[in-house]
């Protein structure tokens, strides 16, 4: 389904990923954990297009073709989308009217009708009522004094509006309490399904409970040194890093 | 009468010379001297052409308003006016003997005439001005008094008729609210056209315990500069906004003199600017807290926001306070800055087009002082009026 050759890239003139291959499949859940300062955001904001990121060799391939040369909207709007390790506070934007606004340019782009104000609240408060948000959260400004956990919560709920293809979560558990944990992986778990692919980057085993993922990644000094089942987390679990051979 | 035709704007004040009416405010525009660009309040608003051009001096005709919605200027000749609201046409105006501006002086000294509006009871009033002519001078002056214990709200939009260019429009307001009096005055002047300048001078007294909300949204391609004094009296209260969205070559600005003169008296001041292309944006606001203003308190912001990548953009902010008082809150301060790069990333990696994202962020700056305003209707115009300054500016990365 995305498929990343070859990939080097860098940061501010650091070379932070130096030569990465991972196969991300159809229908399953890929884990990636590695240490600190490893790459593992970099690689994210490298697969939605980030400013920050220059690719300099290597490619990104979706539904079979390169989308080094797309922009990030136009990769969301093919259905590739990004949890952000810190969610961006955007003062004086409407949560509700960005959820709109975002999820009609999806509508558009894929020639469907527009939801009207009415329209969309409806479909909200559902997903709210799952996610366990306050209803007042819609309609305070996008992520603006957001707690931590909220603001994850809230990438979720983007998530589950706009019903992305491809599905990076970048450490969407750090932060959150025994609850929100919950509640954000059911939200996960939900929108499971064959056709689509997760990417889950994380430093802990306790998400990976909820979610079972079908491959565990790890990344290193820009590099997958490793790639298992589950059973890595384990062993990850007990001994660090040290299993695949570096210190970090 | 008129006997120029054609002409600078100090010709049409020296063809006055030989008339007696109104000497008195000609001699406080030569004190004072015509603008030019080293002038504070002109300095990055070039003038100087403006002044030096030579346009066709209009003669203001005799003209019985018609009744009608709302108080109609074409070219500042009054031509429609409610039932309900006191208007006459005044020919020996008053003026303040102590303004800062010359252009406040020459507005006096050519308007043979004072559109005069008494306001007696709670009102909400709108009052249209619209321009026809072009290459002419239009000089129009509005005296409006708000009598004691009276609520007011003076609502102020802008028309350019289409073939109309090149005109340069003087006028101004000289505004009494009286005490325990409240007046909200509102302008909403967005020029698209790019070719005719408006200067308006205006002074304004708020005496003791009345209030004085000043709401003004200027937007659009043309070039205009505000420039106010502002009197506040014992326990007068001022809230004055100022949202500007300039585009193309505009120069688009308010200069304030803000006098504390009372004790305990108030004001706060909120400029937010966003300017694209090549315009310019001017703020230029001193405050002083005289020596009986004890107890006064004042707060000024401004924030600029410059949106033009090329870097054609500029703001001059310039927030001053004079004290001649011991005991007072004051404070100000002004920023300058660009959209959030992070922001725009955010709002584009959910499928947010980067014209959306800009736009939806412009609006996030900017609407805040759109909120201040209490009319629906009013909050709408403005909003539209934004939407199409926006709109028009262009769309470069
Ligand atoms: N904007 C930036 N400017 C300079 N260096 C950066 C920038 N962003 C990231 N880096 C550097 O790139 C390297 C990789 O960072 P990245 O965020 O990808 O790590 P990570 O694996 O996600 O780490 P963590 O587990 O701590 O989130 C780090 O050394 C980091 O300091
Ligand atoms: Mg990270």
């Amino acid at each position: 389904m995305l498929e990343i050759k070859n990939l080097y890239a860098e940061i501010e003139g650091k070379s932070i990923l130096k030569g990465l291959n991972l196969t991300l499949e159809k229908g399953k859940v890929h884990a990636i954990m590695g240490p600190n300062g490893s790459g593992k955001s970099t690689l994210s904001k490298a697969i939605v297009g980030h400013y920050e990121v220059k690719v300099t060799d290597g490619d990104i391939i979706y539904k079979g073709n390169s989308i080094l040369e797309m922009e990030a909207d136009e990769r969301a709007l093919e259905g590739i989308f990004m949890s952000f390790q810190n969610p961006i506070e955007v003062p004086g934007v409407n949560n509700a009217y960005f959820l709109r606004t975002a999820l009609n340019a999806k509508r558009e782009h894929e020639g469907k009708t527009q939801l009207n104000a009415a329209e969309f609240l409806k479909l909200m408060r559902v997903q709210l009522e799952q996610l366990g948000m306050k209803k007042d959260m819609i309609q305070r400004s996008l992520n603006d004094g957001f707690s931590g956990g909220e603001k994850k919560r809230n990438e979720i709920l983007q998530m589950e509006i706009l019903q992305p293809s491809v599905i990076i979560l970048d450490e969407i558990d750090s932060g959150l309490d025994i609850d929100a944990l919950k509640a954000v992986a059911e939200g996960i778990n939900r929108i499971k399904s064959p056709e689509r692919t997760f990417l889950v980057i994380t430093h802990y085993s306790r998400i990976l409970d909820y979610i079972k993922p079908d491959y565990i990644h790890i990344l290193q000094d820009g590099q997958i040194v490793k790639t298992g089942g589950p059973e890595l987390v384990e062993a990850l679990e007990a001994e660090g890093y040290k299993i695949v051979g570096k210190e970090s | 009468m008129k006997t120029l035709s054609k002409g600078t704007l100090v010709d049409l004040l020296k063809s006055y010379r030989t008339e007696t009416r109104q000497t008195d405010a000609l001699e406080h525009f030569d004190t004072l001297g015509l603008p030019g660009n080293k002038t504070e309040q002109y300095r990055h608003f070039s003038i100087k052409p403006i002044l030096a051009k030579s346009y066709t001096i209009a003669n203001i005709p005799n003209v019985t308003p018609q009744s009608g919605e709302y108080i109609e200027i074409v070219d500042g000749v009054v031509v429609r006016v409610p039932d309900s609201i006191t208007l006459t046409i005044e020919t020996a105006p008053q003026f303040d003997d102590s303004h800062f501006d010359a252009l406040y002086y020459a507005g006096h000294a050519a308007s043979e005439t004072c559109i005069a509006i008494t306001v007696t009871n709670d009102v909400k009033i709108k009052i249209h001005h619209r321009i026809t002519q072009s290459e002419a001078l239009l000089t129009y002056r509005i005296a409006l008094n708000v009598e004691k214990n009276v609520h007011a709200q003076v609502y102020e939009t802008f028309e350019n008729s289409s073939q109309a260019e090149g005109s340069l429009v003087l006028y101004g307001y000289d505004i009494n609210v009286n005490a325990y009096a409240t007046l909200q005055w509102i302008r909403n002047q967005s020029i698209e056209d790019k070719h005719n300048v408006l200067l308006g001078s205006h002074q304004i007294t708020v005496a003791d315990n009345a209030a004085m909300k000043l709401r003004t949204y200027d937007f659009g391609a043309g070039s205009a500069l505000h420039l106010y004094k502002i009197d506040l009296q014992e326990h007068a209260d001022l809230q004055s906004t100022h949202l500007v969205y300039a585009t193309s070559h505009a120069a688009r600005g308010n200069v304030l003199h803000i006098s504390h003169r009372g004790r305990y008296s108030k004001s706060v001041q909120e400029a937010k600017y966003i300017i694209n292309d090549h315009a310019t944006g001017i703020f230029d606001g001193l405050i002083k807290i005289e020596h009986d203003a004890k107890f006064s308190s004042t707060r000024q912001n401004s924030k600029a926001m410059l949106l033009s990548a090329h870097g054609g953009a500029r703001m001059y902010a310039k927030p001053q306070l004079e004290i001649y008082t011991d005991e007072l809150e004051a404070s100000h301060g002004s920023s300058t800055g660009q959209l959030d790069e992070k922001q725009i990333f955010y709002l584009r990696s959910r499928g947010i087009s980067i014209i959306e994202a800009k736009k939806m962020l412009i609006l996030a700056f900017a609407h805040e002082l759109m909120e201040y305003v209490e009319d629906e209707i009013i909050i709408q115009e403005i909003e539209t009026a934004f939407d199409v300054a926006h709109n028009s500016a262009s769309k470069e990365k």
